[in-house]
């Protein structure tokens, strides 16, 4: 018996020494000379808002994933901070004295990975095919093109304001807008004309001969791909820009295991570099740094924020508390919330706010107070307004995690100082339909935001399914008014006065209210990885600056 | 024999066709909006009645119920699964990928769970009521009481985060997609999978040594001056094996349904993670075609456990009263 136990150890004990050897290095010292840059791999999480199953995710429907910043390209090329624009595809570009035209040259030097050169046809192909997909995000940046409306209604084929003159392209507005720089032409991915005019306009984002291996004409290309665990890049040897130092990049899904097994394996030095909902909480990352010394952390003003924002159109259950359609309660709900306990529930990470400019930037309007809490004052306020104190606040939110359900157990308790019953709960399914058609709730937290802070208010404009909440869009037309005067000027005096007045407006109409700023997060292994620091100069997203990219370990 | 698993198979289809039915209807009848299910807030906000409805209506949701079922099952039988909602590909290719990987865990988890419930089982029953007996009783009743998520994070926590002997998680990595090289990322979920069945196992097997070794033809195999070993493995194990292995084999399907936890916990691909995360992102479709291929599965077991048992019980297939004997 003895003799069987021992052997059955053994056997467990080989097995074990056999799979485990897999994990740990060859035991090769490394050579002074190593270039890492060619012999190691740039670890990277494969994170896509479709899964990773089948196909890529279509950069036109969403850019969740860092691949299409490493795979495709754009006219221009924004700066960090997103206002300073440098070429790309377009060499050169000149802009009409009323604003109102912009014409680009088309370098020809760029070639698609598959050996094809690219042309003004793709271009021309990509800005009107990214208007017949319906769930492209990217349509909203086409509001002032002439013609695109139309195409997006499917009452034209092309958009009669983007016109081709050999290896120029140009785009002719309704009306100047200087944020088309930033937005139309710094972040429009263009695709090949070659590989995708087969596929039907609505379906192209999951048109499968293309996206199950995309070309491209970027920095790096799509080497081997193993639905649904992993695929490879390598560096684009024939890019037409600075080239990159780094070789070899793995990206590795986690679709399955989540924001935990993205942590595991960042813990495990899996990972080199990480960013997003995964680890953008800090207590999250604080934690992995705790447990990984090579990785360091950064954190930037990435324009995310969380608001909260009245129904004040009514729900469908008759339980609505019509309240909250009068303006005075609205403001008083302000004063009643703790938005400094609410950011503090991100130490070092929440931003206080007041409007949706942070108080600590230019372009915040000084003539609005800093936030400051005051129960006394708001229940003066709702006194006032003849606020029925025995009828509930109902508040929808749909996040789930535990930080979200400590929030809200602050603000049940704020408002009870006040005297009045907050009954949050979290939404979950059918989101679009709870949260747009049944309403539910008299307010809604939600999050969102960008770099361009005044650009946000444009969620105060008619014309979105924000229509169905925020209702009176007579009213709300005088944000549309502000915002395209806005970006119709370039005199700073000017520009400054209209963002001061936009907050202002926002400010007093209260349909909005902003509950705090998150600066995200980006944890990387400073042990094995030297990244450009200019990326933290702004949003990384805006131009990784791949090329400068180093492996300084293994 | 052979009109009996005839008949058995023949079975099959109609049940297979009930349960196509339930699982349409079923899916049909959750609350909300197909489309809206599956768009987030924020890309809602831009979409326009007039798209939306135009989505339905490429999606073919505008039609009937009953056409909606026939066009569904008339794909099934053509091996057209249509496509997901979420990612626009086909589900023939996602449940390509993610099938192989659910059989392959299950397969590896069954021969874990196989050779340690037998092994410390039938240490168990020659040991009985020793320190060992005790020691594999009270581990197999953790085995089985503990949910396996928590061993299956103990294990990273352990394995993978400060021994660093297994990945953290995935079926394969870059360079390792050999099944052999794959077999790392295997040990631990195929394992975790398995403590259930190897405490169940072992307890019958156990159970069933101790019931042969009580009987006379044991008694008589000692007389004969048979050495232990011999007693205990060629007379005792032998004859224990077959009641074993009929609950063996019944406890696949239960393997399979497992997965579902196991795949989540270690980042592995397969067939259970992707009913999770289908069902969280509300892409019915691969709900649908998941569901029917996880309960065909079951259904496919459970005739194997059939024509299994009438093998080795020929009472059962003439249909006889099981209490007429003792079978032996």
């Amino acid at each position: 018996m003895k003799k069987m136990l021992l052997t059955a150890g053994l056997i467990l004990l080989l097995s074990l020494s056999v799979f485990a050897s897999g994990n740990k290095d060859s035991g090769k010292a490394a050579g002074a000379a190593v270039d890492y840059n060619e012999t190691g791999i740039l670890k990277l999480d494969w994170h896509s808002s479709i899964g990773t199953d089948s196909l890529f995710e279509c950069p036109w429907v969403s850019e969740g994933s860092l691949y299409p910043a490493m795979l495709f390209d754009t006219l221009l090329q924004n700066n960090n901070d997103g206002t300073v624009q440098t070429p790309r595809i377009a060499t050169e570009w000149t802009v009409s004295e009323d604003g109102k035209t912009y014409t680009f040259t088309i370098t020809d030097k760029a070639k698609w990975t598959d050996g094809t050169p690219l042309t003004i046809d793709d271009v021309l192909f990509s800005y009107n095919a990214v208007l017949k997909l319906p769930k492209s995000p990217k349509k909203g940046n086409f509001k002032n093109v002439v013609g695109a409306q139309d195409v997006i209604d499917g009452k034209a084929d092309s958009v009669s304001g983007i016109t081709v003159d050999g290896n120029k392209i140009t785009f002719k507005l309704t009306q100047a807008d200087n944020t088309v720089l930033s937005g139309l032409f710094a972040m429009m991915q263009i695709l090949p004309k070659h590989l995708l005019k087969d596929a039907d306009p609505a379906t192209l984002a999951s048109y499968e001969p293309y996206w199950t291996k995309p070309v491209g004409t970027g920095i790096f290309k799509i080497d081997e791909v193993s639905f649904p665990t992993y695929f490879t890049m390598v560096r684009n040897d024939d890019y037409f820009g600075e080239k990159a130092k780094i070789k070899h990049v793995l990206f590795t899904s986690h679709q399955v295991g989540g924001a935990e097994a993205i942590i595991s394996d960042v813990i495990a030095g899996n990972l080199d570099y990480v960013y997003g909902n995964a680890i953008n909480d800090i207590n999250t990352a604080v934690n992995v740094l705790a447990n990984n010394p090579d990785m360091k952390m950064r954190l930037f003003p990435g324009g995310y924020q969380r608001k909260f924002m009245f129904n004040l159109v009514g729900s469908q259950d008759g339980k609505y508390n019509d309240d909250v359609k009068k303006q005075e309660v609205r403001q008083a709900f302000r004063l009643i919330m703790d938005m400094k306990s609410f950011a503090s529930l991100y130490p070092g990470q929440g931003i206080v706010l007041t409007t949706f400019v942070p108080s600590d930037m230019s372009k915040y309007n000084k003539n609005i107070p800093l936030f400051k809490r005051d129960v006394k004052k708001a229940i003066s306020m709702l006194k006032d307004a003849n606020f029925d104190f025995s009828r509930p606040v109902r508040i929808l939110y749909y996040y789930g995690d535990q930080t979200t359900k400590d929030l809200m157990d602050i603000l049940v308790q704020n408002f009870a100082d006040a005297g009045v019953t907050a009954k949050p709960f979290l939404a979950t399914g059918d989101l679009a339909s709870i949260i747009y058609e049944v309403k539910n709730y008299d307010m809604i937290y939600l999050g969102g935001g960008g770099t361009h802070y005044i650009l946000q208010y444009g969620a105060l404009e008619p014309g979105s399914a924000f229509d169905k909440i925020l209702g009176d869009v007579k009213y709300r037309s005088v944000y549309t008014d502000l915002l395209n005067k806005y970006k119709s000027t370039n005199d700073p005096a000017e520009i400054k006065a209209l963002g001061d007045k936009i907050q202002k407006e926002a400010y007093n109409y209260a349909a909005i209210i902003p509950a705090y700023g998150l600066k995200e997060i980006v944890l990387y292994n400073a042990a094995k990885l030297k990244i450009d620091d200019r990326i933290f100069n702004g949003i990384p997203v805006n131009n990784y600056h791949f090329a400068n990219w180093e492996l300084v370990g293994k | 024999m052979f009109k009996y698993y005839i008949t058995r198979f023949a079975m099959l289809i109609p049940k297979l066709m009930v349960i196509s039915i339930i699982v349409f209807i079923g899916i049909q009848m959750i609350p909300g909006d197909p489309v809206t299910r599956t768009i987030s807030p924020e890309v809602y906000a831009h979409l326009s009645p007039v798209q939306l409805n135009e989505l339905r209506q490429e999606l073919g949701l505008n039609d009937s119920m009953v056409v909606q079922y026939l066009r569904w099952l008339s794909g099934l039988l053509r091996g057209d699964f249509g496509y997901s909602l979420v990612t626009g590909g086909k589900i023939s290719g996602i449940i390509a990928s993610r099938l192989p990987a659910t059989f392959e865990l299950a397969f590896v988890s069954l021969i874990f769970a196989t050779i340690l419930g037998l092994l410390f089982g039938f240490i168990s029953a020659i040991k009985k009521n020793t320190i060992i007996d005790y020691t594999n009783t009270v581990l197999g009743m953790i085995g089985i009481s503990v949910p396996p998520f928590f061993f299956g994070l103990l294990a990273i926590l352990l394995f993978s985060i400060y021994l660093r002997w297994f990945p953290t998680g995935g079926r394969m990595g870059y360079g390792h997609v050999t099944f052999f090289a794959r077999l790392k990322y295997l040990v631990l979920p195929a394992f975790i999978l398995g403590i259930s069945l190897i405490a169940t196992l072992m307890k019958f097997t156990r159970g069933s040594m101790l019931d042969v070794l009580s009987k006379e033809y044991i008694k008589v195999a000692r007389s004969k001056g048979l050495s232990e070993i011999k007693v205990n493995l060629k007379h005792g194990f032998r004859n224990a094996l077959i009641p074993i292995m009929v609950v063996l084999v019944m406890r696949i399907p239960m393997l399979v349904g497992g997965t579902v936890i196991i795949e989540t916990v270690f980042n592995y691909p397969g067939m259970g993670s992707l009913m999770v995360s289908s069902i969280s992102g509300s892409d019915m479709p691969v709900v649908m075609i998941g569901t029917f291929i996880m309960t065909s599965s079951v259904l496919l077991a459970s005739f194997f456990v059939d024509v299994f048992a009438a093998i080795i019980d020929p009472r059962i297939r003439f249909g006889t009263d099981a209490g007429g004997g003792n079978g032996k």
